[in-house]
């Protein structure tokens, strides 16, 4: 709120700080682990994926010069009461949570009308109900030490994509769900906010695979004009907007898609 | 190495509040400021407390509403520094009226320092910029996203700097620039503190854009501006970042 910068430039921001990160073996969540790890933090990293995840703690163990440092938990984060209980486990190891990233997410291409019951469950269970519940099981602690949340969206809450039906569905309701909760919690001195890249070099980009016969005029507007986005960048914006530099940015939705959703 | 080492920054505004925050922030971090302001002496104390804390600063008064004062001040940047790696649209003003109460003269003015001037300084600059592969800051304000009464031309006014900064966007896309707007909630400046609320006007309806927290400080709108227009904002292009605690969350 009116604290002032802890530090003018981007240096040792995390120093002492706990996050709590999930998505973290692969893609974006692997690049802010790192960034975070090397401007000091403690990382909670949490994801699906058992072998990633290790290979990450090992890339940061080496990289985390400034003190930083990953502590892993494989988790599931369809499931509520893992969420509840591996935030628990975190602030049991750790003492404290400053940070919560919900950066895990899953996505996929399909006709609307091939989309089963168990599709449609599926990602809201990981992209939805994962975000709310993490968060719910954060913010008692996240308020204890005045911290502050970010979730992940996408260009693809803004845009009606074709083929994407579910997923545009789950990233408007992360959008709506991040307002909401900074409404919420507006008079407590916490901040909550989302990040909405755009497409970015990532194995979930890497790896989408077309719907049968697409009609490629209506991916137009997805079919951006500049390249990929680099992770890194959504690392860099993570820092700065989990830290005490962006201290009067709450209820904020970042659009960081080189240009895609100014159109 | 400093993120704004051998950068020239061409800003707006910065006599006072805001332009004044960022125009030290970038100095403090290496940029060689160009500060443009229509009030002299406000210029020159900035231009002074730079200089003393060791930073780079030239000015030049400038009255953004004049076309032809624009493009003289972007040609005195490029001569007096090299060239143009950022240009930051920060001056404005804002009053409160009555619709019925807004004369044709507050509607140019209003217009002219926060619509044309922004244009017009860009359309000077974007050659530089391009050249440089630099960016581009415009300060909207939560009053370009939102409805709020008692400010209809302000509100207008903001509302196209936020489309202008999305056009641009597109319409350079396939060049290496970058071109965002920021919009600040209140902040404590001297805008704020000069802010006469009308006499009658309705609490109720102003209540929506007052806030729950309080004020940001320049300086906190300054540390973003810092972010944005640094490589580390590479991918951020077209985007309009709200900085207001929350004021448009709801
Ligand atoms: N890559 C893009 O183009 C793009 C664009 C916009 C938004 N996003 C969003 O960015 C975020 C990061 O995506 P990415 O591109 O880095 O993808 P990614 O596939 O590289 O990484 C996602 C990670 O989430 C993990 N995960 C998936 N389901 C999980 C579950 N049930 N429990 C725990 N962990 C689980 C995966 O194992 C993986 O490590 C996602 O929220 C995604 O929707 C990505
Ligand atoms: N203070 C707030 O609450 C707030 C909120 C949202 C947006 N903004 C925006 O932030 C920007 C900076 O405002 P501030 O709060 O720092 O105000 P400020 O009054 O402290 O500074 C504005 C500066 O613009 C200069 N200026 C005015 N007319 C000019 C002209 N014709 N030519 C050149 N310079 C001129 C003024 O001399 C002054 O130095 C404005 O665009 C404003 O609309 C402010």
């Amino acid at each position: 709120m009116s604290e002032q910068s802890e530090t003018a430039f981007t240096d040792h921001r995390y120093v002492g700080k706990v996050a709590a990160v999930t998505g973290v073996a692969s893609g974006m969540g692997r690049c802010i682990a790192l960034r975070l790890a090397s401007e000091g933090a403690t990382v909670f990293g949490m994801d699906i994926n058992a072998e990633g995840l290790d290979e990450v703690a090992t890339e940061v163990a080496d990289a985390a010069a400034a003190g930083g440092a990953m502590h892993t938990r494989v988790i599931d984060i369809a499931d509520p009461a893992e969420c509840h209980a591996a935030i628990a486990e975190c602030v049991a190891q750790h003492g404290r949570l400053d940070v919560l990233g919900n950066i895990a997410a899953t996505s996929w291409m399909k006709h609307a009308i091939d989309v089963t019951t168990d599709d449609w469950r599926k990602m809201f269970a990981i992209n939805v109900d994962g975000t709310f519940f993490m968060c719910q099981a954060a913010l008692p602690h996240i308020l204890a030490s005045k911290g502050n949340i970010i979730n992940i969206a996408s260009n693809a809450a803004f845009m009606g994509s074709a083929y994407l039906v579910p997923y545009c569905a789950t990233k408007g309701a992360v959008v709506q769900m991040t307002r909401a909760l900074a409404t919420e919690f507006v008079k407590e001195p916490i901040r909550i906010n989302a990040i909405a890249p755009g497409g970015t070099d990532t194995p979930m980009n890497r790896d989408y695979q077309l719907a049968e016969n697409t009609d490629f005029k209506l991916l137009k507007r997805s079919m951006a004009f500049r390249p990929l986005d680099k992770p890194e960048h959504i690392a860099a914006l993570f820092a700065f907007l989990a830290s005490a530099e962006a201290a009067n940015i709450h209820g904020a939705i970042i659009n960081a898609d080189s240009g895609m959703t100014a159109t | 190495m400093k993120r704004y080492d051998n950068k020239v920054a061409l800003l707006t505004g910065v006599a006072s509040g805001i332009g004044r925050a960022t125009a030290q922030r970038l100095a403090a971090e290496g940029a060689c400021i160009f500060g443009l302001d229509i009030d002299e002496q406000g210029l020159a104390a900035t231009e002074a407390q730079i200089l003393a804390d060791g930073g780079k600063m030239s000015s030049r008064v400038t009255d953004v509403r004049s076309v032809d004062e624009c493009h003289a001040a972007a040609q005195a940047c490029v001569e007096a520094c090299g060239g143009i790696d950022i240009l930051g649209n920060i001056a404005g003003i804002a009053n409160q009226r009555h619709v019925h109460q807004v004369t044709e003269e507050d509607w140019d003015l209003m217009n002219d320092v926060n619509l044309k001037g922004v244009f017009f300084l860009t359309q000077a600059a974007l050659p530089h910029i391009i050249e440089r592969e630099g960016n581009i800051i415009n300060i909207a304000s939560n009053a370009g996203l939102m409805g709020q009464a008692f400010t209809v031309p302000y509100c207008a006014t903001k509302g196209a700097v936020v489309n202008m900064t999305k056009a641009l966007a597109m319409e350079f896309v396939k060049h290496p620039i970058r071109i965002n707007a920021i919009a600040p909630g209140g902040v404590e400046t001297s805008l704020t503190a000069n802010f006469k609320v009308l006499e009658d006007a309705d609490y109720s309806l102003m209540a929506r854009y007052t806030g729950v927290r309080p004020s940001s400080q320049p300086e906190q709108i300054a540390s973003l501006f810092a972010f944005l227009a640094s490589d580390e904002a590479g991918n951020i292009h077209g985007s309009i970042v709200s900085a207001d605690g929350g004021l448009t969350a709801e």
